[in-house]
């Protein structure tokens, strides 16, 4: 791959990739214990109206962005990086995790906070089960964001180091 | 106390519940997944 392209892949992979988890560490280790408190006092509408919905825009966009250029950036080894072929496995582990925690965004996180959030009608009792699916979504993805970082980070480039 | 779900008359607690349950989860993992890597994967190459 062209050098340019390939700096260029990578910037735009680190820069949405930091908005994504950065993004996905705001809403679990700050947003979600705030709006049990804000809950308590009354005071959750505005989290709930103002920040959350901006937030998981940016949330889900980065991190389409953040798979599409990590899939440009293994250009011709995309394929050996998902088979875990020996030289691909560590960044393959990464691409497997990213593209796990990718799903549950679109799949799992972004459907139910429509319904949590009131941009989609649903009962109070779909609200409730959606609220637990998206939580639980939003957990896993925090806990395969630390393998995930690991084998991003030394999967390819710093393997030697690591004994990979 | 917060009890995650009940299973066959049993509390269960999910450890994603709470910020450092997910942390450790995570870590362990890392772990996990290294040692897969390292020992099923990449030995004898």
């Amino acid at each position: 791959m062209d050098f340019l392209l390939e700096g260029i892949f990578r910037w735009l992979h680190f820069m949405a990739g930091i908005i994504w988890i950065g993004l996905l560490y705001y809403f679990n280790f700050v947003q979600v214990p705030a709006l049990k408190d804000a809950t308590a006092d009354g005071t959750a509408a505005g989290i709930s109206r103002h920040v959350a919905p901006r937030a998981l825009l940016w949330f889900r966009w980065a991190a389409l962005v953040t798979w599409l250029a990590g899939a440009a950036l293994l250009g011709g080894n995309f394929t050996h990086a998902f088979l875990l072929e020996p030289a691909y496995a560590g960044i393959g582990i990464g691409a497997w995790l990213g593209t796990i925690m990718l799903f549950n965004v679109w799949v799992l996180i972004w459907p139910n906070q429509k319904k949590i959030l009131g941009l989609m009608a649903a009962s109070e009792e779909a609200k409730a089960k959606a609220r637990r699916v998206a939580f639980l979504a939003s957990r896993t993805n925090t806990m395969l964001s630390i393998p995930m970082l690991f084998f991003m980070a030394n999967g390819l480039t710093h393997k030697a180091a690591v004994g990979l | 106390m917060n009890f995650g779900s009940v299973e066959e008359g049993k509390f269960v607690k999910n450890p994603l519940d709470s910020i450092l349950g997910t942390i450790v989860s995570g870590l362990v993992l890392t772990l996990i997944l290294y040692l897969f890597l390292k020992n099923f994967i990449v030995a004898g190459v």
